[in-house]
């Protein structure tokens, strides 16, 4: 199976090519795979970190688990919510270090909330100040830094729900919640966010 | 806020700057697995070496079977006792004899003679109420009495008396003690429940 068709690759389903991958351990499936992923997977951790670079690393130590680990996968879940589960927990780990290294770094965290982190890498900025811009981009950024804002636990989940539009089931099996819990937790950080974005959301 | 707002938010969450990989993703991520899957082969490879030299599957049961009695025959000879043995016997003789010297005679222990305590009866009378009569002794202690005369005690020969009024004397007596002077300020009222 050295010279697999591009199209046939690309009609099959990601629990077909997993499962191919685990027999053959070509990497032309595994290309599949990763080109499939790796923008969504992008988004979600850079929404849920708040830094490319970081975000870049933790893609590539996501894939490479899925290469390293792939006998791990079984066929009775999703590959979408185990590889978003891989990169969550990854994005969630490095945050968790990051954070415990802020502590004693001069920027510190300005969090009113225990758990809340962010701003660990940069100090307020007056230039985004909503009553003054009124541009998409500067919004799309104001948007992004409150997320950043909220606890990772709810912002996981708003990130999955609100940006990447998955279902709640899906976001359960990802985060090994409940569904009832990842609703009242979707709501808990919307409410968040929404209080977080005041100023540009007044009645 | 409303849920106009919400809903405004949820749809500035949806068009959020989609943020894509770098184009030299996969790239960077097949020279990583290249260089991972290089060291292992190299690993391995070195391993393997190694472990050919001593490793041929012909041999494993045999091996196996080897090792499994070494395991038994040692278990078995750390935990035998071997009791008519000679050798052990003349070993064990001197540790018993030695062990039978080292038994020294009982030695006397003395004990210091404790003072012996008599208890003395003093007379007292009780006062146990209205119609009870008792005459009754105090006992104390006199340190300086012998057992004998802890044994030998002196009951008295008087029989004691108890008197005892009739009933209807007692219920007297209490009714006189309980009856309370003017009945109409703290009185309790007796009464039939039933009208």
């Amino acid at each position: 199976m050295d010279k697999i068709d591009k199209k046939l690759l690309a009609e099959k389903t990601d629990e077909e090519l997993i499962l191919e991958f685990q027999k053959t351990n070509s990497i032309e499936i595994y290309n599949e795979l990763v080109k499939r992923y790796k923008d969504p997977l992008m988004n979600f951790i850079f929404k849920f970190v708040g830094s490319r670079d970081l975000a870049e690393d933790i893609l590539q130590e996501t894939f490479f688990r899925l290469y390293r680990n792939k006998d791990y996968y079984t066929t009775v879940a999703k590959f979408s919510t185990w590889i978003y589960t891989i990169a969550a927990n990854l994005a969630k780990t490095e945050l968790r270090r990051r954070n415990r290294r802020a502590f004693f770094s001069i920027h510190g965290t300005n969090s009113k909330e225990e758990g809340e982190e962010i701003s660990e890498y940069e100090l307020p900025d007056d230039r985004y100040r909503p009553d003054i811009q009124t541009d998409s981009n500067i919004k799309s950024e104001i948007i992004q830094k409150a997320l950043l804002k909220v606890k990772p636990i709810y912002r996981e989940l708003i990130i999955l729900r609100d940006i990447q539009e998955l279902s709640y089931e899906e976001i359960a099996e990802i985060t090994g919640l409940k569904i009832g819990t990842v609703k009242s937790r979707i709501n808990r950080g919307r409410a968040r966010l929404q209080e977080l974005l005041k100023d540009i959301y007044y009645e | 806020m409303g849920t106009r707002n919400i809903e405004k938010l949820l749809t500035d969450l949806k068009n959020l700057p989609k943020q894509n990989a770098p184009e030299d993703f996969e790239a960077k991520l097949l020279q990583r697995i290249s260089s991972y899957e290089n060291a292992r082969s190299s690993g391995e490879k070195s391993f393997n070496n190694y472990f050919r030299l001593f490793y041929n599957p012909v041999y494993v049961p045999a091996f196996t079977i080897i090792i499994v009695a070494l395991v038994i025959v040692y278990t078995i000879q750390r935990n035998k006792i071997d009791i008519h043995s000679q050798v052990s016997i003349e070993k064990a003789i001197p540790i018993v004899q030695e062990a039978q010297s080292e038994v020294k005679e009982p030695q006397k222990i003395s004990v210091p003679k404790k003072k012996d305590y008599v208890v003395k009866r003093t007379k007292m009378k009780l006062d146990l109420g209205p119609g009870i009569n008792l005459d009754e002794t105090e006992y104390s202690l006199n340190p300086g009495a012998t057992n004998n005369q802890f044994i030998n005690f002196p009951f008295p020969d008087e029989p004691v008396t108890i008197r005892i009024p009739p009933p209807e004397v007692i219920f007297r007596q209490e009714l006189e003690r309980t009856r309370i002077p003017n009945p109409n300020k703290d009185s309790i009222k007796l009464t039939n429940g039933r009208r």
